[in-house]
């Protein structure tokens, strides 16, 4: 795709081979000349500016709802609502990333209390000695994946911390989560067997072992849904390691890319990365909001219209969908100058990296947490380092696109 | 640059420096003020950022006049008329010195 392309043959999909290897040169196209993208085989408009994305999130009342799920395969989006919504069932209890209001903010209060900030700042010692264990394990080896090796086996045993599971199985967690949401690359989407079955069979034993234990607060994320009560029904197991599935992979899949490649953005700058340097404590955490601008992986989500809506001036009728493009809204000139350039200390007053409103990331704050620790403990050990790009590997993807796989060369360890 | 206090309900003081115009709620986020969650990110739809603006500076922050912002602080319990969401809260250097006094926990 470039400029020059004729309009009339500008097609975008987010399950094309082309966007899934690439998607940055849609992404352009698409906030220049299509704010309003319709899919005609989707019934689905696709926003990729900045304002229009935060307009979507920021609007209430259930005008938007993730009914037809949030993340769907190119089959969901092929069934037409044409006009008609779903009526909600609560029995089971739908996960909680398709919930509208006032059900979505009565799950999220029974689970959170150890995402929110205060208990994720009691975690920075596990982190830090965890990042620190396995620097010390890697550091001799001289080449290893920064991306699994190291930021994902931190993020994973963050998460296993989070759901009582003994940090030995973080490798296990990290991988089958990765196996579980690789992106068909021939078709797009994920499956949903393979994807959601492997990694509940590791939420369910941990759930079953708190039931077991009496679910007293010990593990608060757990506890918390199994006294959480949906019309006076208290929640099944299967049910509650549905509603943490996000969390749990949400929690592994996504930070590690960002760590990773960041760390590799700065490498590319040896000058950003001196600038760094000169006080680690105080210029990591604002390198990490460029980071989690330029790097974040999370493409897009989607919404149904619950209500007739307007967005940038396109009507969007009950049961349209709208596709919001969160990697277009990080790189959109109208938000950010310079928009594809790294620049670890650039103003960033806004950001959609974590989403808006109802469904704003619940693992925001232990996300900047484990890139604050994960960066700075590896610039305090490292004083020289590059990548093999030769090995490095990007999975195609319609969903996380990021650096799956980033081989470090550790030049001189501090 | 603008300088913040919050004050947490037992006492303890946390001085913040914004720099640019960014939320109470996201200043505190980012500095690690204990006792403002902000689960929504800061578009009023959860009341987790819930403070009570110092009687001295409810004249310069003003009240909570929007409709969304008034709704979700009547699900707290404990909002009294100089009840804000720190994340309707827009520092700015005529806030310099503002000084928030936050709730025993957010709901």
């Amino acid at each position: 795709v470039t400029e020059r392309q004729d309009e009339s043959q500008f097609c975008y999909d987010p399950f094309s081979k082309a966007v899934m290897a690439n998607p940055l040169p849609f992404y352009k196209v698409l906030r220049d000349r299509y704010p309003a993208y319709y899919i005609d085989k989707y019934d689905t408009f696709v926003f990729s500016r900045f304002q229009d994305v935060l307009d979507i999130l920021s609007r209430g009342d259930n005008v938007f709802v993730a009914s037809d799920t949030t993340l769907p395969n190119p089959g969901d989006l092929e069934r037409h609502n044409n006009g008609r919504i779903a009526e909600l069932t609560l029995d089971p209890l739908p996960m909680n990333t398709l919930l509208p209001s006032p059900y979505y903010e009565d799950v999220r209060l029974a689970f959170i209390k150890p995402l929110r900030p205060k208990s994720v700042a009691a975690m920075a010692d596990f982190i830090r000695n965890y990042a620190i264990e396995r620097l010390d394990a890697l550091l001799p080896l001289k080449r290893f994946d920064l991306t699994r090796d190291y930021a994902g086996e931190v993020s994973a045993s963050v998460v296993c911390k989070l759901f009582g599971l003994p940090v030995t199985t973080a490798r296990k967690v990290l991988d089958t989560i990765n196996a579980g949401t690789a992106t068909d690359p021939e078709h797009g989407g994920v499956d949903p067997v393979k994807g959601a079955q492997s990694t509940m069979e590791l939420i369910l034993p941990a759930v079953r072992a708190r039931r077991a234990a009496g679910a007293q607060g010990e593990v608060p994320l757990i506890d918390g849904m199994m006294h959480y009560r949906i019309n006076g029904r208290a929640l099944a197991d299967e049910e509650i390691a549905l509603q943490l599935l996000p969390v749990f992979i949400g929690g592994t899949e996504t930070t590690p890319k960002i760590a990773a490649n960041g760390l590799m953005e700065l490498a590319h700058h040896p000058d950003q990365l001196k600038s760094v340097r000169t006080d680690l404590a105080a210029h990591v955490p604002i390198a990490v909001e460029e980071m989690i601008r330029y790097c974040a992986p999370a493409q897009w989500f989607l919404r149904t219209a619950h209500k007739e809506t307007v967005i940038a001036g396109q009507k969007i009728g009950v049961g349209q969908r709208v596709l919001f493009l969160y990697g277009a809204a990080a790189r959109d000139e109208r938000e950010f100058e310079n928009p594809d350039q790294f620049i670890w200390n650039r103003r960033i007053p806004r950001t959609l990296a974590f989403g808006f409103g109802q469904h704003f990331c619940v693992g925001v704050h232990v996300a900047r947490l484990e890139l604050k620790i994960i960066v700075e403990q590896f610039l305090r050990r490292v004083s020289a380092y590059c990548f093999d790009m030769t090995r490095a590997v990007r999975l195609p993807s319609s969903f996380q696109w990021g650096w799956n796989s980033l081989p470090v060369i550790i030049e001189n360890a501090a | 640059m603008a300088s913040v206090k919050y004050i947490e309900a037992n006492g303890t003081e946390h001085v913040v420096t914004v720099h640019g115009e960014i939320s109470a709620m996201k200043a505190a986020v980012l500095n690690g003020v204990p006792g403002i969650d902000g689960d929504c990110g800061g578009s009023a739809a959860c009341a987790t950022c819930h403070v009570y603006v110092d009687p001295s500076w409810i004249g310069k922050t003003g009240a909570a006049e929007n409709e969304t912002e008034r709704t979700m602080l009547e699900f707290t319990s404990i909002a009294t008329e100089t009840s804000r969401l720190a994340c309707q809260i827009t520092i700015t250097e005529a806030l310099d010195g503002l000084v928030l006094h936050l709730p025993e926990q957010q709901f």
